[in-house]
């Protein structure tokens, strides 16, 4: 009995997750197209949700890491993991859900974690943002070497905001959906669910924050915005064949770190991106200290 | 992937009837222009007829225009385009009532003065074939900054003559009031459709800045 109440808090824990991050990471897939403000809220969560759950029949890679990152205790893990998400979410503080999930789990679970995976994925953590910027410096060029007039721009950003936003969303599914709830278990039914959460995260709580975050970047420079956007998508779609968790805010920074180099380097704020790769380093450094006092407290009590 | 791109890159719907449309007005414009040039020689009623015409034509435009504005253009977009359509809806209205005032002076112009307007027209017809190009690259791609170069030395010029005239003209002896009031208010008439213009092509500038190649 107690058992299958544990189990069921693990679970439920886990989807709150997954509806925590429908509702926080939906800008990441739709806050261009919201910016834009071309589609309705209703018709591009209804693409957002088919490429959710078109992610969850591919999430079995990523799912499979972090069902073999630790043998120990997830109940309490996830539990943690959704308080610091609730409160990062909350305080809107840009850290990445992954780092914050992983990191609990390991740290919680040290004696038993597979320090050579977790090291692979922190490599990964570090190259994801590092390949978004490479391609988007890549594709942002090619675009100004293909000269092409601004009309044929505006359509090449009316409907490439969807293509990325499908492509961050179908990464939702198959990355950020198994590292929420892979420890439990690497089903593809429960990842379904999970999508399902995620997409009702979506729609109940999506809308307020990619208004804001979509209408400030379309602003800033939409046709960047969208190159940023896809190169995080394809960064974090490679990462999730090699079934490495990593983060497609962390990947949307390399891509906008890549986009402004194109102008030269003098126009990227390093003062800027050091804070943020700081809070990188510290958040899951965090984590999995508080995990680690956690794991030692409970370890104290029991015995 | 080569058909998607195809797609994307080269339907361009809603656009490109906005861009036909300003491209149709600026091309009125242009006739306007050259009809008022011909009124100046001769005020015959049919070139009048003809200027108000042309005016109803680009205010109809006009109205077509921000009407599919709704379903083109990115939103950030539209503010900028709009405005760049009311101001040329601005250049033809300027020419009519030009036209208008021109047909309510009764005495001979002064042949300096005739001149000089006439040179401000001809320097506007040149601007507003430049303002037609600066479309084009919105269009087509290509050179933005020798058209917008063009038409703002284009308006410093019929600023200066603009000046020349004022001082011209304080010499001039005039009979009566309104003589004065209709000439000085058809010179001005005709100086402000370069400006027009300028804020006109400035509107499109800011897309190209936002949108275009920062390369070029």
């Amino acid at each position: 009995m107690v058992m299958k109440i544990i189990e069921l808090l693990a679970l439920l824990s886990g989807l709150y997750i997954a509806f925590v991050i429908g509702a926080n990471d939906t800008a990441n897939a739709l806050g261009t197209a919201i910016g834009s403000k071309l589609f309705s809220y209703r018709n591009l969560v209804l693409l957002f949700g088919i490429f959710v759950l078109l992610g969850t029949l591919n999430a079995k890679n990523v799912g499979h890491t972090v069902s073999t990152i630790v043998s120990g205790d997830i109940t309490l893990s996830l539990i943690i993991a959704g308080i610091i998400i609730s409160i990062i979410t909350y305080k809107k503080i840009p850290i990445s859900t992954h780092q914050v999930i992983v990191s609990a789990l390991v740290g919680l679970n040290i004696s038993s974690a597979d320090i050579s995976l977790f090291s692979k994925i922190i490599g990964s953590w570090i190259i994801s943002p590092i390949l978004a910027g490479m391609l988007s410096y890549s594709i942002y060029e090619l675009i100004k070497k293909f000269n092409i007039s601004i009309l044929q721009k505006v359509q090449l950003i009316k409907y490439g905001i969807l293509l990325s936003g499908g492509l961050i969303a179908y990464n939702l599914g198959s990355n950020d959906l198994p590292t929420a709830l892979g420890a439990l278990s690497n089903n593809t039914y429960l990842f379904f669910v999970g999508g399902l959460f995620l997409i009702l995260g979506a729609l109940l709580f999506g809308k307020g924050v990619s208004e804001t975050v979509g209408i400030n970047i379309v602003k800033l420079n939409p046709l960047g915005a969208f190159v940023a956007q896809l190169s995080a998508g394809i960064a974090v779609f490679v990462f999730t064949q090699f079934g490495m968790p990593v983060s497609t805010t962390q990947a949307i920074i390399g891509g906008i770190i890549g986009v402004g180099l194109t102008k030269g380097i003098k126009t990227v704020k390093w003062k800027t991106i050091l804070y943020i790769v700081l809070g990188w380093i510290l958040a899951p450094a965090f984590a999995l200290i508080v995990g680690h006092l956690i794991e030692l407290i409970k370890n104290n009590i029991y015995f | 992937m080569v058909v998607f791109l195809t797609i994307f890159l080269f339907k361009r719907g809603p656009e490109k009837e906005i861009i036909d449309l300003l491209k149709s007005h600026v091309l009125l414009s242009i006739k306007g222009i050259k009809l008022l040039n011909k009124y100046i020689d001769n005020k015959s009623s049919e070139i009048l007829e003809e200027i108000i015409k042309i005016e109803n034509k680009g205010d109809e435009i006009k109205k077509k225009a921000i009407l599919n504005l709704y379903k083109a253009f990115l939103p950030n977009m539209r503010r900028e385009v709009n405005y760049s359509i009311e101001l040329l809806d601005e250049v033809l209205d300027n020419i009519k009532h030009g036209a208008l005032i021109y047909e309510l002076i009764t005495f001979e112009l002064d042949n300096v003065v005739k001149e000089k307007c006439k040179l401000i027209l001809n320097i506007s017809l040149n601007i507003l074939n430049s303002l037609y190009n600066l479309i084009c690259v919105l269009e087509e791609g290509g050179d933005f900054k020798s058209y917008i170069n063009n038409i703002k030395l284009g308006e410093e010029e019929i600023d200066n003559i603009y000046h020349e005239i004022c001082k011209y003209l304080i010499n001039v002896k005039i009979n009566s009031f309104w003589e004065g009031k209709y000439l000085c208010d058809f010179i001005e008439k005709i100086t402000e459709i370069s400006d027009y213009i300028e804020d006109g092509a400035d509107e499109l500038k800011i897309i190209y800045l936002n949108y275009g190649d920062e390369d070029n």
